[in-house]
């Protein structure tokens, strides 16, 4: 009995330090937090309506400008960028719940990001109410140095409720290439987000 | 009982094996004992039923202290009880039901054309000081189609003419016209505005959610969802 016992002691030396290994290489699949709460991105181009399970967005028009002027009474005179103004006209549909809070941002090719500038009464900002069901059209603007503007897209993410955890998330690629930014010049008048009219039929499917 | 007491698991011939060598003879007698324990015993039955009665307690204990303290702090949404048009139903010390909603479609060109404009009548009688400070510490609002959407009440229109109502305030907590408590055994109206698609409005019904703690903490919310009718054509 105890030369057997003996006999079996390297081999469980040799599991021991197999099962070791074994926990730390298993370490490798580890999935970090982020991935694991972060946002549920869906993916679209400008002019395509991208779905997310909380909203709709959809981009339609783009414009890189020199100068952007709020419709507000109080500002009329046109203000400049410090590079360029990206204006992004949006389409957004809450389908589920209201959305109280969102983020928008401007996420160039190399994954710089760039916040919605809060600089335009009229502009939509993280603050602006989308309804249930009822589309809310109106304009992202954003303030980028002119020669970092690189394929951007619009990242638009409902981070209300729970925090950014597991937020609804959309990424529209807005189809600007490096040449449309080049001596951008022109003024952009801006307009208050109007509420849909008749088209809230935008149901979740 | 000693430490190293050879007990029961291990039968006779095995414990008490004094010399170092033992003799060669009896080895495939000492196999035996080994194959002869009985069943349960070889297939650690106690613990398995250990592992069978600890396992769904690990699970199960977390759970339920997680759902306690997520019903009690109002992070995990109380389930909304169900009442019928014009009954009356008590929740936290108050009387409450719901006259009825009235629809205004916005006109055609305006800013609200497919858009409809619902206020919703309800009517609050706290029973006591405490269930009129319950109201005012956690009293929200939201109405509710049969899909899944939501909304939340607007104060966009809270200047509009009255006729004469004098509707309590719904912003924060259920408070009286000048915003203090409701006093106990008044009737005082609520009138919550929503502005929804127009397609929606017949499918709505009206949640109302209070404290039942006066703990600031744990508010341990509880929600009625009232079905109610048009007022007007």
């Amino acid at each position: 009995m105890r030369a057997r016992r003996r006999g079996r002691r390297p081999l469980r030396l040799v599991l021991c330090v197999a099962l070791g290994g074994a926990v730390l290489a298993l370490q490798w699949l580890r999935v970090a937090d982020h991935d694991v709460l972060g946002p549920i991105a869906s993916s679209g181009d400008r002019g395509s309506v991208v779905a997310t399970d909380e909203f709709t967005v959809e981009v339609t028009d783009v414009r890189v400008a020199g100068t952007v002027t709020d419709s507000s009474p109080l500002s009329p005179e046109p203000i400049e960028a410090n590079g360029v103004w990206v204006v992004v006209w949006v389409r957004v549909t809450a389908t589920r719940e209201p959305l109280t809070v969102t983020r928008a941002e401007l996420e160039m090719a190399d994954r710089t990001t760039y916040a919605a500038s809060l600089w335009f009464r009229d502009a939509l900002s993280g603050g602006t109410e989308f309804p249930t069901a009822v589309p809310v059209r109106g304009a992202f603007v954003f303030e980028v140095p002119e020669d970092r503007v690189d394929r951007p897209s619009l990242v638009f993410t409902h981070t209300g409720g729970s925090g950014s955890r597991l937020a609804a998330q959309a990424s529209v690629d807005l189809g600007v290439d490096a040449a449309a930014v080049t001596g951008a010049t022109v003024d952009v008048e801006l307009a208050p987000p109007e509420r849909g009219r008749g088209e809230a039929a935008d149901a979740p499917p | 009982m000693r430490p190293r007491d050879p007990g029961p698991p291990d039968p006779g011939p095995r414990a008490p094996a004094p010399s170092p060598a033992p003799a060669p003879g009896p080895a495939p007698e000492r196999a035996r004992p080994r194959h002869a324990r009985p069943l349960w015993k070889r297939l650690r039955l106690p613990y398995l039923l250990a592992l069978l009665f600890l396992l769904p307690l690990a699970v199960g204990l977390p759970l339920w202290t997680e759902l306690r303290d997520g019903a009690a702090s109002g992070t995990l949404p109380p389930d909304a009880r169900p009442v019928a048009e014009e009954e009356t139903v008590e929740l936290a010390g108050s009387e409450w039901w719901v006259t009825g909603y009235v629809a205004s479609p916005g006109e055609a060109g305006s800013e609200l054309e497919g858009l409809t404009v619902v206020d919703v009548g309800f009517h609050v009688v706290p029973g006591d000081r405490s269930a009129s400070e319950l109201l005012g510490r956690l009293c929200r609002f939201r109405a509710v189609d049969g899909r899944g959407r939501s909304w939340e009440p607007t104060t966009e229109f809270s200047f509009r003419d009255l006729g004469g109502l004098e509707p309590g305030a719904v912003t924060s907590g259920c408070l009286g016209p000048g915003f203090d408590p409701i006093p106990p055994g008044t009737d005082q109206l609520l009138l919550v505005t929503y502005l929804v698609p127009s397609e929606a409005v017949e499918e709505l019904d009206f949640e109302l959610t209070v404290a039942t703690d006066p703990s600031p903490d744990t508010p341990r919310p509880a929600s009625l969802v009232f079905a109610a009718e048009a007022l007007n054509g």
